[in-house]
């Protein structure tokens, strides 16, 4: 799965070569450093949708960019050089990714001491378009509504979108970098941190991949467990992204009945496992809260009363002509924009792109299960609601096979702390595709690499937007609902 | 007595105006199967307004100040034509009902100024959309006031109510429906509600009204609160004052007042339970559809005066 390839640019050409291949898909790039402070970048890509490869090669000088190649490479360039300083030749945008303009341009925290950092005055330059009308409309970073901050620079004519830069990273707290020289069983509160509302898959993204370092055998129980986790936190994004959605565009009964609905979700897991958010559950090596069979049996029961409530509401948004009038045609974002960034999760099975991790890359229980994977081709709002509002089911239906079949034996076995080695691990969030790569070095995490799907997704939303007004963009933009904190980690 | 009765109605519009609010989103909350805040609670923000810092943008001029007076001032006056609970209103000239549009209007063009010269870019947004819907919205106000107008041989807003309250109600004239349907369109546009504008969003991307006001605070927002209630008000006891004014008190005595009172009530309860329906039933238009749906009452406006001046 990993090759290690020996010599500088030939190792990256060898990358560049396979990524222009048609049947492979851009995952991550990241950077790291061996025992020698040597750097090293690894190229991660999926080959035939079905096996992820990843190519090694370390770095001495400048290596040539990806993106001219593949257009998702972009922003995983930038982040190399500003935590590694690794230059990509030929990249169309240099600029600091991560980092605002008081960040000094040569401080790299990954390789350097960043604990004291000077503050620097630079210059930030947006993209100017010019002509006739065209005005720009700064939004953010601060918002009204109780959302995280992220700039967006609206280049409008009248109400209509000529251009829409964005600039996150005001959340970027270095979290990889927290990662390094923490325990592993540390780690998992750092995982949780990194998006509050899919932190149950960070988590267990995170523990699969330690779990994948000491090849610990995790009960089946607690994978079933881990499941149910995963699948519950997906309705709960799905149900509430559907709610919003309808809060956006004026249409206010379903969105409060979402809301009712998510909160029942939230109150029964804080009943059977102590927690809304089922925050510390995934620990590696299981789960630290079993269910009893009275609890599962109640828990299920409770899942599919709040879906068959969803459904009606489900039903309700699609049929109202006047939210169909809204939600279609809007925001498209076409198959082949999809396909050049790389996109995951709904937006990209909403874009007519069928990747789903459940189904191509099975972790845990989902060996065992049938997941349905929907698609849609439009690619518009009405497509993204749709994807989640069939998700919503299919997930009921997993928890439910799942929690009907428990199986027998205990939750958690203990982890060995020491030992040296690798790993990867993906889950399908609620978002799309989050893996984790951590490296371990005597029981200790000294390299945690974070692909999010939030972080792959985000440079799509401003080629959804051309053509649209900018009264959309509030609704286009919670169709994709991307996570700033999970984007800037 | 008369004059007591007219000051009486311009009160009660001004003093009930936060009840009608809270008492929409009351019900709005209810249909969505929330509790609610309590129908008291927009007296609350006023006052709580009232006694909060004014804070005003570095850069914005004495026309900042002055828009949520002019604002306040210009409703009050519209106030002061609609009859309510007779036929006749405190103030009431010739042509009163084309210097009701216009002092609509006129507070409407203060609040755009005061918007853009709050500097922001989204007061500039809501300003510009402000402008296109009271654009499209101004030729089928009068004109749907004007085919009432033809019909009843007046030019005054209470001269209308009369002719009116002296109809039959089963021979009442069919090109009415087309000039209450236009009016009920335009007063949609023109208080911002759902589904050409949003009031309770917190999106500032999609706002029209509520754009134009984000730069304030305080007292000013206070007036601009208070006047746009007042003005939803107004709207509403307009529309029932020339299509459904029955039920008014004919002589200015207690009892007859007291009737009245209790009938306009009712009505006004009607169409606040309308409203709310039709907010929880629909979703918000695209904001390039508003044009249509205003040319929508154009067209019903237009038929409604053809119509009303071939039947003379």
């Amino acid at each position: 799965m990993t090759a290690i390839l020996p010599n500088n640019q030939a190792g990256v050409s060898r990358a560049l070569d396979l990524l222009s291949a048609e049947n492979t898909r851009l995952v991550s790039i990241f950077g790291s450093t061996d025992d020698n402070h040597v750097r090293y970048v690894h190229y991660l890509i999926e080959v035939d949708g079905r096996e992820y490869r990843m190519l090694s090669s370390p770095v001495t000088g400048p290596i040539p960019s990806a993106t001219p190649i593949v257009p998702a490479a972009a922003w995983y360039e930038r982040e190399l050089h500003d935590q590694y300083g690794i230059e990509c030749e030929g990249h169309p945008d240099p600029r600091p990714l991560l980092f605002h303009e008081n960040w000094p341009e040569n401080v790299h925290p990954m390789i350097d001491d960043a604990s004291h950092v000077p503050w620097a005055k630079g210059q930030y330059h947006f993209l100017r378009v010019h002509g006739d009308g065209v005005c720009e409309v700064p939004v953010g970073p601060i918002h009204a509504g109780i959302i995280e901050p992220g700039h967006f620079r609206f280049s409008v004519v009248g109400d209509t979108v000529l251009h829409l830069e964005l600039r996150h990273f005001y959340t970027h707290k270095g979290t990889e970098k927290l990662f390094e020289n923490s325990a592993v069983m540390d780690g998992v509160m750092i995982a949780e941190s990194v998006s509050g509302d899919n932190c149950f898959s960070h988590a267990v993204a995170y523990c699969q991949a330690i779990e994948n370092v000491f090849a610990i055998p995790v009960p089946p129980r607690a994978q079933a467990i881990r499941l149910v986790g995963l699948e519950l936190e997906r309705m709960l994004a799905h149900i509430a992204d559907v709610g919003a959605l309808c809060g956006d565009v004026g249409f206010m009964v379903p969105a409060a009945y979402t809301a009712r609905i998510k909160e029942t979700l939230l109150q029964a897991s804080a009943r059977f496992f102590g927690t809304r958010f089922w925050r510390g559950i995934s620990v590696p090596g299981g789960v630290t809260r079993d269910l009893s069979g009275a609890e599962a049996g109640e828990f299920g029961r409770i899942v599919t009363t709040a879906a068959r409530d969803f459904a009606q509401m489900a039903r309700l948004i699609l049929h109202t002509s006047s939210v169909q009038n809204r939600f279609e045609s809007t925001g498209i974002l076409t198959a082949e924009i999809a396909k050049q960034l790389a996109v995951v999760g709904p937006a990209a099975r909403a874009s007519g792109i069928r990747l789903d991790v459940r189904r191509d890359h099975p972790s845990g229980r989902y060996r065992d299960v049938q997941v349905d994977v929907p698609q849609y081709k439009h690619g518009d709002v009405l497509a993204r609601a749709r994807i989640r509002i069939d998700e919503t089911a299919i997930s009921t239906q997993l928890i439910n096979e799942t929690l009907k079949e428990l199986p027998a034996g205990s939750v958690l076995v203990p982890v060995p702390l020491s030992g040296s080695a690798d790993a990867l691990s993906a889950v399908e969030s609620p978002r799309g595709e989050l893996l984790y790569w951590v490296r371990i070095r005597d029981g200790k995490i000294t390299r945690c690499h974070i692909k999010s799907p939030s972080f792959q997704n985000w440079p799509a939303l401003p080629l959804a937007m051309p053509g649209n007004i900018i009264a959309d963009f509030p609704l286009i933009n919670k169709s994709f609902n991307l996570s700033y904190s999970g984007c800037d980690r | 007595m008369t004059l007591m009765t007219n000051v009486l109605q311009v009160l009660l519009l001004i003093l009930l105006a936060p009840l009608v609010r809270g008492v929409i989103s009351r019900i709005k909350a209810r249909i969505q199967n929330r509790r609610g805040a309590s129908v008291w609670r927009p007296y609350a923000d006023v006052l709580k307004l009232f006694r909060k810092q004014d804070l005003v943008p570095a850069s914005a001029s004495f026309v900042f100040r002055l828009a949520p007076m002019v604002v306040f001032t210009t409703t009050l006056v519209v106030a002061a034509f609609v009859p309510l609970l007779h036929g006749s209103a405190l103030l009431g000239v010739t042509g009163d009902f084309v210097l009701l549009v216009y002092l609509l209007a006129l507070g409407r063009f203060f609040l755009m100024l005061g918007a853009m010269d709050g500097g922001s870019s989204f007061g500039g947004m809501g300003a510009s959309r402000e402008a296109l819907v009271s654009t499209l919205a101004e030729a089928p106000f009068l004109l749907a006031l004007m085919s009432v107008a033809i019909a009843a041989h007046t030019a005054s807003i209470a001269g209308m109510v009369q002719w009116t309250m002296g109809q039959n109600f089963f021979q009442f004239s069919a090109v009415y429906a087309l000039a209450f349907a236009a009016l009920v369109l335009v007063a949609i546009a023109e208080t911002g509600r759902i589904p050409v504008d949003n009031p309770t969003t917190h999106l500032e991307l999609t706002m029209i009204h509520e754009a134009m006001v984000l730069e304030y605070s305080g007292p000013s927002l206070a007036l601009i609160e208070w006047a746009s209630a007042i003005k939803l008000t107004v709207v509403m006891a307009l529309l029932i004052a020339l299509f459904v004014p029955w039920g008014m008190a004919s002589s200015v005595s207690a009892l007859a007042l007291g009737v009245a009172s209790l009938v306009m009530l009712l009505k006004i309860a009607a169409l606040v339970l309308a409203l709310a329906l039709v907010e929880c039933s629909v979703a918000k238009l695209r904001m390039y559809l508003v044009p249509d749906f205003l040319g929508v009452a154009s067209a019903l406006a237009i038929l409604a005066v053809v119509f009303t001046a071939l039947m003379r």
